[in-house]
C-alpha cells in the first residue's frame, strides 16, 4: 500500500499562479477524477506535478509514502513510481516505444535479459491493446493519431506499471471501443493484487479530465472539482452526476 | 606556394598520368591556398592550413588484423588499400564479375580495351573526367589530381547484380606514430603525412551493385584528400556508401563526384563521423533522361570537429530527379556548415530536386549553419528545399523524462533517433549498429 500526497499545492506560469492550495490524498488502487471547466488549470496541475520547465511550484509538497519528492527532477519523480500520461504527446522521430521502455527499464533493472523480456511484454500488450505493429517499428506517436497516441501511451504504462499515474484527458481522440480497451487495461492495474493476492496494491491514479466519458469504464472512488485554480468540492462518483445534470455554474458562482 | 616533396617511389606512372600529374602540378603553382576570406571557405578552419606541414605517405604498413575491421559486413569482394598503396583484393575469380584495375598500372587511357570494357568510350571519359586536371579545379583536387598514387577502377560489367556489398578501405597508418589508438605519439609531430584515396566506380548498363567505402586512419595529424567518382551507365543502380572514421587530428578534405545517365540511379550514403576538420564536396550531375540521384548523408561532429558539407545537384536532362537529405548534430564546441546548390539547367523539363538539411545543436558552444541556394534556369521544373538548425526540443526531453529516463539518455534517445530515419535508408544497413555506437560513444 502506498500513498501520494499533495499539501498545499501552489504553482504559477508566466507569472501567473495558476493553482493555490490543492490538497490531494490519493491511495493504492483508488480512482480519483480532478474534474473543471477549460482554463481551471488541470494542465497545470499535471505539469506541474512532473516538473514541467514552464511551469514552477510556488509552495507545497509532493510526498510519495511519506519521502518528499517536490523538488525532484523529472525522471527522478518518475523513477520514484509517479507516471504522467500527457493529453497530447509528442511525436519522437526514430526513437521507438520499445527503444523508451528498454532504456527506462534498465535504469531500473541493469541485468538480465531485458531485450527479450521487453519484446514478448510489448507484443502481448500491443494485441490486447489493439496497436498496429507498424506503429511499434515507427518513432513513438510519430504520423498517429489522437487515439493510436492514447493506446500507445496505455502500453508504456502497461509496460513498466508505477504506483501512481497522472492521466490527463485520457479519452481525448478515443472512439468508444478504443476508450473501452485503454480504460480496461488501466483498470486492470489498478484493481492489481499483491503477489501474495492481497488487494489495494494496484495503481492509484488522477484522472484529469473535463469530460465523464472515461468514468464509464473507470469508476471514480473520489471526485474533486478544480474551479480556478483551487479545489472547491470533493466528493463521491455522485459529484459527476451532479456536473453532468448543472454544469459548473454553482461552483463558478460561488467561487 | 605549396612544395610538397617530390616523389621517389612512384615514378613508374605511365606517360598519361604523368602528363596529367604534370599539368596538375603547374595549375597547382598557381592556385592559392585557400583562405577563409573566400565565400566558399569563410566557414572552414583553413587558416592553420599549411601544405608544406605535410610528407608523402610512407610505403604501405601491412597490418593483418586491420585488412578487414571489424565491423565490417558480409561483402562480395574487399579491396584494401595501406597508405594508398595496393594491398590486397578478393574479387571472388572474377569471371564475368567485376574487375579492379589500378589505372597507374594496368590501363591505356588512349585506347581503352574492348575486351575488358562494353563501352570504352565512356571509359576513356571517365578517366579523363577524373584525372584530367582543369581550371574549374579547387585547389584540394589540383592536389589530388598531382599527387595521385593508386587511381582504383571498380569496373561493374553490364547486368552484373550482386546482394552483398564490394568493399573498398583505405587504411592510413603514419608509421612514425605509437601509442594507442586515442593518444598518439608523433615522432614527427610538424609534419603528418598525405594520402590521396582515389576510386572510381563504374556501374555498366543495367548492372545492380552496392560498393561501400571505408576510410580509416590512427590519430596521426594526417592530411586527407579522398575523391570519389560514381559513373551511373544506363539503367544502372549504384548504391553507394561511405564512411568516414578517420582519426581525431586528421585533415579531410574530400570530393564524391556523381554521374549519371538515362535511367541510371546513383543511391549515395554518405557518414562523416572523424576526422577533426573535415569537408565533402558531393555533386550529382543527371546528364540524361530519367537519371535519378539520392545523395544522403549524415555527420556528427563532437569536442572541436568541424564539418563543411556542400552539395551540388545539377540536372541537365528532362524528367531527372534528385533527392538530397542531409542531418547532422553538433556537441561540444563543434561547428557545421552546409551548403548546398540545385542547378535545373535549360531544358531540364519535368525534373524535380528537393533539399532537405537538418541540424542538432546539442551543446552551448557548439553551432551549425545551414545554407540551401537554388539556380533555375527552366520554369517546368519543381524544387523544395527545406534546412533547420536548432537545440533538442524540450517538451521531447520532458516526455522522455516522465518515462524515468535520465536528462543525457534521453539526449542520446533522440540524437540517434533523429539519424535512425535516414540510416534506415543506407545501402549496407549492417554497419548501422556501428554507427550507432560510434555516435553515442561520443554523446
Amino acid at each position: 500500500m502506498s500513498e501520494l500526497q499533495i499539501i498545499d499545492l501552489g504553482v504559477e506560469t508566466s507569472g501567473k499562479q495558476v493553482l493555490s492550495g490543492v490538497n490531494l490524498r490519493v491511495k493504492s488502487g483508488e480512482v480519483h477524477v480532478l474534474m473543471g471547466p477549460n482554463g481551471a488549470g488541470k494542465t497545470t496541475f499535471a505539469n506541474a506535478l512532473f516538473g514541467h520547465y514552464r511551469y514552477k511550484v510556488t509552495s507545497g509538497q509532493i510526498l510519495i509514502d511519506g519521502k518528499d519528492i517536490t523538488d525532484l527532477s523529472t525522471f527522478e519523480k518518475a523513477r520514484a513510481g509517479l507516471a504522467f500520461l500527457m493529453q497530447e504527446p509528442p511525436e519522437i522521430p526514430g526513437v521507438t516505444v520499445e527503444n523508451i521502455l528498454l532504456t527506462a527499464l534498465g535504469a531500473t533493472r541493469p541485468s538480465g535479459n531485458r531485450e527479450t523480456y521487453m519484446s514478448e511484454k510489448v507484443s502481448a500488450l500491443a494485441a490486447k491493446l489493439d496497436i498496429n505493429s507498424a506503429l511499434l517499428e515507427r518513432g513513438v506517436n510519430t504520423d498517429a493519431s489522437g487515439g493510436e497516441k492514447k493506446r500507445l501511451e496505455a502500453l508504456q504504462l502497461c509496460c513498466l506499471p508505477p504506483k501512481f499515474a497522472v492521466l490527463d484527458e485520457l479519452d481525448s481522440g478515443l472512439d468508444v471501443d478504443a476508450l473501452k480497451k485503454v480504460s480496461t487495461a488501466v483498470k486492470d492495474l489498478v484493481d492489481a493484487k499483491s503477489p501474495t493476492g492481497k488487494a489495494g496494491a494496484g495503481m492509484g491514479v488522477i484522472v484529469v479530465t473535463h469530460y465523464n466519458r472515461v468514468l464509464e469504464y473507470l469508476p471514480a472512488d473520489k471526485v474533486h472539482l478544480l474551479i480556478d485554480g483551487k479545489i472547491v468540492e470533493t466528493g463521491d462518483a455522485s459529484l459527476v452526476d451532479q456536473v453532468e445534470a448543472k454544469g459548473y455554474g454553482p461552483w463558478l458562482a460561488g467561487s | 606556394m605549396p612544395t610538397l616533396p617530390e616523389e621517389t617511389e612512384f615514378t613508374s606512372d605511365p606517360l598519361w598520368l604523368q602528363s596529367y600529374k604534370n599539368q596538375a602540378a603547374a595549375l597547382l603553382e598557381k592556385t592559392p591556398v585557400p583562405t577563409e576570406d573566400q565565400e566558399n571557405w569563410r566557414y572552414s578552419d583553413i587558416s592553420n592550413f599549411r601544405p608544406d606541414n605535410f610528407k608523402p605517405a610512407s610505403k604501405a604498413v601491412y597490418v593483418a588484423d586491420t585488412i578487414r575491421p571489424e565491423f565490417l559486413p558480409a561483402c562480395s569482394a574487399v579491396i584494401k588499400l595501406n597508405n594508398d598503396g595496393y594491398a590486397e583484393k578478393t574479387d571472388g575469380g572474377g569471371k564475368g564479375g567485376i574487375r579492379v584495375i589500378n589505372l597507374a598500372e594496368d590501363f591505356d587511357a588512349e585506347n581503352p580495351s574492348e575486351t575488358d570494357f562494353a563501352d570504352p568510350s565512356s571509359i576513356k571519359d571517365l578517366v579523363r573526367k577524373y584525372l584530367e586536371p582543369s581550371g574549374d579545379d579547387s585547389f584540394f583536387e589540383l592536389l589530388a589530381k598531382a599527387f595521385v598514387k593508386t587511381p582504383i577502377l571498380l569496373y561493374i560489367p553490364p547486368n552484373y547484380k550482386a546482394e552483398l556489398p564490394i568493399a573498398v578501405i583505405h587504411s592510413l597508418h603514419d608509421p612514425s606514430v605509437s601509442g594507442t589508438k586515442d593518444n598518439l605519439v608523433s615522432a614527427d609531430s610538424a609534419a603528418g603525412e598525405t594520402y590521396f584515396p582515389s576510386l572510381v566506380i563504374f556501374a555498366d548498363k543495367g548492372a545492380e551493385v552496392k560498393v561501400l567505402e571505408v576510410l580509416l586512419s590512427d590519430g596521426a595529424s594526417s592530411l586527407v584528400v579522398p575523391r570519389t567518382f560514381c559513373w551511373v551507365q544506363e539503367g544502372a543502380h549504384l548504391a553507394y556508401e561511405q564512411l568516414q572514421v578517420l582519426g581525431k587530428n586528421t585533415q579531410h578534405y574530400g570530393h564524391q563526384y556523381g554521374f549519371v545517365r538515362e535511367n541510371g540511379f546513383l543511391d549515395s550514403f554518405s557518414v562523416s563521423l572523424g576526422a577533426r576538420m573535415s569537408r565533402t564536396e558531393t555533386s550529382s550531375v543527371l546528364s540524361e533522361r530519367q537519371a535519378s540521384s539520392n545523395l544522403y548523408s549524415l555527420y556528427f561532429a563532437g569536442d572541436d570537429q568541424i564539418k563543411d558539407m556542400r552539395t551540388y545537384q545539377d540536372h541537365l536532362a528532362p524528367h531527372t530527379k534528385s533527392e538530397l537529405i542531409f542531418k547532422g548534430a553538433v556537441d561540444g564546441e563543434a561547428r557545421s556548415v552546409y551548403t548546398g546548390l540545385i542547378h535545373m539547367a535549360k531544358g531540364a523539363v519535368r525534373s524535380e530536386a528537393s533539399q532537405t538539411n537538418r541540424n542538432l545543436v546539442l551543446s552551448e558552444k557548439a553551432s551549425a549553419d545551414s545554407v540551401p541556394n537554388l539556380s533555375i534556369e527552366e520554369n517546368d521544373v519543381k524544387c523544395s528545399h527545406a534546412s533547420a538548425v536548432g537545440p533538442i526540443d524540450k517538451e521531447l526531453s520532458f516526455y522522455l523524462e516522465t518515462k524515468g529516463i535520465d536528462p543525457s539518455s534521453a539526449e542520446k534517445l533522440i540524437t540517434l533517433g533523429f539519424f535512425r530515419d535516414l540510416l534506415n535508408s543506407a545501402p549496407v544497413t549492417e554497419l548501422n549498429g556501428y554507427i550507432y555506437n560510434t555516435i553515442a560513444n561520443k554523446l
